[in-house]
């Protein structure tokens, strides 16, 4: 009876010996761990974590405002000679004025009839001027509108369909119906993919119209601005734009550009938000025979145009 | 109640007279206290401290030169509006040369330094480009002001991806994409220092026939080592984030010791 209180000590401190060792040792070692190192959280564990996303970008070329001259030709052919019916009228005729600064841009459409410095039609030009036709109709057009026109760009009917097809095509909404005969364009409103060939139709088609060519030069300045879009949507890295801008230069014929600037300008167009492109038709009435010459509202859009490049009241 | 008789049986701790298990009681408490205390002192003090211990972190004043990071090269690639061009095993060297030399002078020195920027970006980026770099997207371009990393520089980078575009059969733009994703720790509590940094550089020679950044498009994200969530990095730009993919090819790991 005496030893029984004995052999509980014993057995209490068998016990809680180990246990109150343990103890310690497990707070000294998670205090070691702790203060060693960062724990890493397992897979799966979520951890408060504040991050900062930011973007930089800069653009080499122009950084101020300058206008280009696009224009689409009605030429079967690069050889004259295999382009019979047509010698290569522009008869599509854009000016494209772009804003770096401001990251936006205006598309300022010349309806082809329009009268141009000489009295003859300013899509008649490119042709007239030979070897230099291209020169020839800038200064044209730069006559009628006002604005520098720093380099051309020209394609043909078979280059711009190719072209097309090579980009993948273009996503567009057709804004009215249209059924011509003429250029085979058929179309219903609404939104639609086109290949190079009904690009074309949709570029050509000016029967389907009241007021003809100048619906058409509206159409032709939208089929640019979904151009932009389709490719932006694709995809606008440096490297992406490498492709485009080769297969643009083997489908078009330059003049005071090369393929480096044009890859900057290339860049440069991608990197703007559609929203900020205004898409216009140069105002126009009936003129001399069957030309057209500048309507009284004229005047005030081109000096709001050729200030800047963009459209601030217009 | 009988009391435990004094005796050799009882050693040398012999309990006074009716506490045996009472002094037990108190040391099993006492070591749980112990124990506990410890354990919460750990939690409070070391809990969540970055890897570098406070010995270590007095030790590291000095940010060593020549970390060395690991660019290769990915894809290589080259469309012309003339006659096909090839990018040469030279051009390569001089893209991956311009990307290596901008990820450490711009990333990895700061970064072990604690320091703005002091290394020669000119032989980098082209004089607009530079001023832009050094200006206006400063905050975005260079890891300066950043907390120190203090440990192990992690860093992973995928291969760099070139393109080329050839004119008359020249080579006259090449683009260089490459991903770059940093970790380490520095001596702000919390996660480590975390930096993502995708890139499209456009390169074009110089009067000098040097390649040289003339553009360039880049998304960054920084995380951990206790940044300021009210602190937003300022772009006067887009900050779109570049479609292209990385090179399919494995990244590179480079572990950058202090």
């Amino acid at each position: 009876m005496k030893r029984a209180p004995s052999r509980r000590r014993a057995l209490l401190a068998l016990v809680i010996g180990p246990l109150l060792c343990g103890l310690l040792l497990a707070g000294g070692l998670t205090a070691v761990w702790l203060a060693a190192g960062s724990p890493r959280p397992a897979a799966g564990a979520v951890w408060m974590e504040v991050t900062r996303l930011g973007g930089a970008r800069h653009l080499a070329g122009p950084q101020q405002p300058f206008f280009a001259l696009v224009l689409g030709t009605g030429a079967r052919s690069d050889d004259p000679s295999q382009s019979p019916d047509d010698p290569g009228l522009a008869d599509a005729i854009h000016v494209v004025g772009i804003n770096p600064a401001l990251n936006a841009a205006t598309l300022l459409d010349i309806p082809r009839d329009t009268e141009g410095p000489t009295g003859n039609k300013l899509n008649s030009y490119v042709v007239s001027g030979g070897a230099n036709g291209l020169r020839a109709e800038a200064d044209a057009v730069s006559a009628v509108t006002g604005v520098p026109i720093t380099f051309v760009i020209r394609a043909n009917f078979p280059h711009f369909q190719q072209m097309v097809d090579e980009i993948g095509g273009i996503d567009i909404n057709i804004p009215t119906a249209m059924d011509d005969d003429f250029s085979g364009a058929h179309f219903v409103p609404g939104p639609i993919h086109l290949d190079g060939e009904h690009a074309l139709q949709f570029a050509r088609d000016r029967h389907s119209f009241a007021n003809g060519d100048l619906s058409r030069s509206s159409n032709q300045g939208l089929l640019v601005l979904a151009a932009l879009q389709t490719l932006q949507k694709r995809g606008t890295s440096a490297g992406e734009t490498v492709r485009l801008i080769a297969t643009l230069g083997r489908h078009v014929k330059l003049d005071g550009i090369g393929i480096a600037d044009l890859f900057q300008v290339g860049r440069l167009a991608l990197s703007f938000d559609a929203a900020n492109i205004k898409n216009v038709v140069l105002p126009v009435g009936s003129g001399g025979g069957s030309n057209l010459v500048k309507s009284g509202d004229a005047a005030s859009l081109l000096a709001d145009f050729a200030d800047d490049g963009v459209l601030q009241s217009h | 109640m009988q009391e435990a008789p004094p005796g050799p049986q009882t050693g040398p701790q012999t309990p006074g007279p009716q506490t045996p298990r009472r002094r037990w009681l108190v040391i099993a408490i006492s070591g749980t206290v112990v124990a506990v205390v410890a354990l919460v002192l750990a939690l409070t003090l070391g809990g969540g401290s970055d890897r570098a211990p406070s010995a270590h972190r007095t030790v590291t004043t000095t940010a060593p030169v020549g970390d060395h990071v690991s660019i290769v090269l990915g894809n290589v690639s080259a469309d012309s509006v003339g006659p096909p061009v090839t990018i040469t095993p030279q051009q390569s060297q001089q893209v991956l040369d311009l990307v290596d030399r901008y990820v450490k002078e711009a990333t990895v020195v700061p970064l072990r330094s604690g320091q703005p920027v002091t290394g020669d970006l000119s032989t980098v980026f082209d004089p607009a480009a530079l001023a832009k770099i050094t200006g206006a997207d400063r905050a975005i371009a260079l890891d300066e002001g950043l907390p120190r990393v203090t440990g192990d520089l992690d860093v992973v980078a995928n291969p760099v991806n070139i393109v080329g575009l050839g004119d008359q059969g020249n080579v006259v733009v090449l683009t260089a994409s490459f991903e770059v994703d940093m970790t380490g720790p520095t001596h702000v509590k919390g996660p480590p220092l975390h930096i993502e940094r995708r890139v499209d550089f456009v390169l074009s020679p110089d009067a000098a026939g040097a390649w040289r950044v003339t553009s360039y498009d880049m998304v960054v994200t920084r995380a951990g080592a206790g940044l300021d969530p009210t602190t937003t990095t300022a772009s006067p730009s887009t900050s779109t984030p570049s479609s292209s993919k990385p090179a399919t090819s494995a990244p590179a790991t480079t572990k950058s010791k202090k």
